[in-house]
C-alpha cells in the first residue's frame, strides 16, 4: 500500500510537472500562440457554460484530496508503527516512540562539556536491535578515543536503564566536526558583533 | 462505531461518552510521578490552540462486550525509568476507570512519545 501512495503521489507530480511544461512550450512557439490561447479560451467557455463540467471538476477535485489523505494517513501510520520499540506490560501494551529516545539522548549529553553538539538518529532493526548513530560536534580539547568511549558506554547504559530493554543496542559515532578555540572565540565574536543594539537598552540601569 | 457506553439500570440507562473516559484516564496518568503530560495530535493542537482543553489524543475503543480499550500517548520526565512509568499508569488508569464507572478495561496501551525535562 505504501509503494502504491508514491506511485500515486509520482504520477499526479508528474502529470502537473507535464502539463506545464507542455504549457510553457505550447505558448512560446509563436505560431501556436493564437491558437493555443483560443483554444484555451473555448476550453474555459465550456467549462464555464455547462454545469456537468463544473460538477465532474470539482468532484474529481474532492476525489482526489480523499485519496491524497488516506494514503498520507496510511503512510504516516505505517511509518510510526516502525518507528517503535514495543514491550508487552500484563495491562497492555508500551510502544516508545523513537524520537524519544532521540530526546533522552539529546539531554543526558548535555552533561559532558566537551561536546558542543550532537544529531542522534535512533534506528530499530528488523530483529529488534537498537542502532543508535550520533553525529557529534567537538570542541578541540577534547581526547577523542576517550570520549567517544565514554559516549558509547553511557549512552548503553542509559538506554538501557530508562527503557528497561535487554536488546542489542549498537552505537555508532560520527565525529562530523572540531572546533578549535580560535574558531568558538570568534564565533563568540561576531555574534557579539551582530548582535543588534536596542535603542535606549541601557535606559534605567543602575 | 458508538461514542459511549451505554449502561442498563431499572430507572433508564446511563451513557459515559469516551470524551469523559478519555479525561479520567489523563488524570489518573498525570497522578504518576514521571508523567510530564499526556501527548498531542493534530487534533488536540489545535483545541489547544483555541483555547480549549482537550485529551483527543487518547483513543478509547469499546468492544462488542462493552469492554474497553484505550491508547494513550505519554510525555516521560528525564531520568525516570520508562517501563516503570508505564506500568504505574496503566495500574492507576485501570484502577481509576474501573473504580469512578464500573467499566471492564481490557487493554491499556501506553505510547511514549517524547522525554522531556522538568
Amino acid at each position: 500500500m505504501r509503494t502504491l501512495g508514491i506511485l500515486f503521489y509520482t504520477a499526479v507530480l508528474v502529470f502537473i510537472g507535464l502539463l506545464m511544461i507542455t504549457f510553457s512550450v505550447v505558448l512560446s512557439i509563436p505560431g501556436l500562440q493564437l491558437q493555443s490561447i483560443k483554444f484555451f479560451n473555448d476550453l474555459l467557455y465550456v467549462i464555464q457554460s455547462s454545469l456537468n463540467y463544473r460538477l465532474v471538476i470539482s468532484l474529481s477535485g474532492v476525489l482526489l484530496i480523499i485519496i491524497s489523505f488516506s494514503f498520507m494517513q496510511l503512510i504516516l501510520t505505517r511509518f510510526q508503527r516502525e518507528k517503535t520499540i514495543a514491550f508487552q506490560s500484563p495491562s497492555g501494551v508500551v510502544t516508545i516512540a523513537v524520537s524519544a529516545i532521540e530526546d533522552l539522548i539529546r539531554h543526558f549529553v548535555l552533561f559532558i562539556p566537551q561536546i558542543k553538539e550532537l544529531k542522534p538518529d535512533v534506528i530499530v532493526n528488523r530483529k529488534g536491535n537498537i542502532i543508535v548513530n550520533l553525529r557529534v560536534v567537538l570542541k578541540s580539547e577534547a581526547n577523542i578515543p576517550e570520549l567517544t568511549g565514554q559516549l558509547q558506554e553511557i549512552t548503553k547504559s542509559k538506554i538501557q536503564e530508562v527503557l528497561g530493554v535487554e536488546d542489542q543496542i549498537i552505537i555508532r559515532i560520527h565525529i562530523a566536526k572540531i572546533i578549535s578555540r580560535e574558531e568558538k572565540e570568534k564565533r563568540g565574536k561576531d555574534s557579539e558583533k551582530d548582535e543588534p543594539k536596542i535603542p535606549f537598552g541601557g535606559y534605567g540601569r543602575v | 462505531m458508538s461514542n459511549q457506553n451505554d449502561a442498563h439500570t431499572e430507572l433508564g440507562t446511563i451513557k459515559i461518552h469516551r470524551n469523559s473516559i478519555a479525561s479520567i484516564a489523563a488524570l489518573a496518568a498525570l497522578d504518576i510521578e514521571g508523567v510530564k503530560g499526556i501527548g498531542k495530535n493534530f487534533y488536540s493542537s489545535l483545541m489547544e490552540l483555541v483555547g480549549r482543553k482537550n485529551y483527543g489524543s487518547i483513543r478509547v475503543e469499546f468492544d462488542k462486550n462493552g469492554e474497553v480499550f484505550l491508547d494513550i500517548p505519554l510525555v516521560v520526565k528525564y531520568d525516570f525509568s520508562i517501563p516503570e512509568v508505564a506500568t504505574k499508569v496503566q495500574e492507576n488508569v485501570r484502577n481509576s476507570l474501573e473504580k469512578m464507572t464500573n467499566l471492564l478495561i481490557k487493554d491499556v496501551s501506553i505510547n511514549v512519545q517524547s522525554i522531556e525535562k522538568n
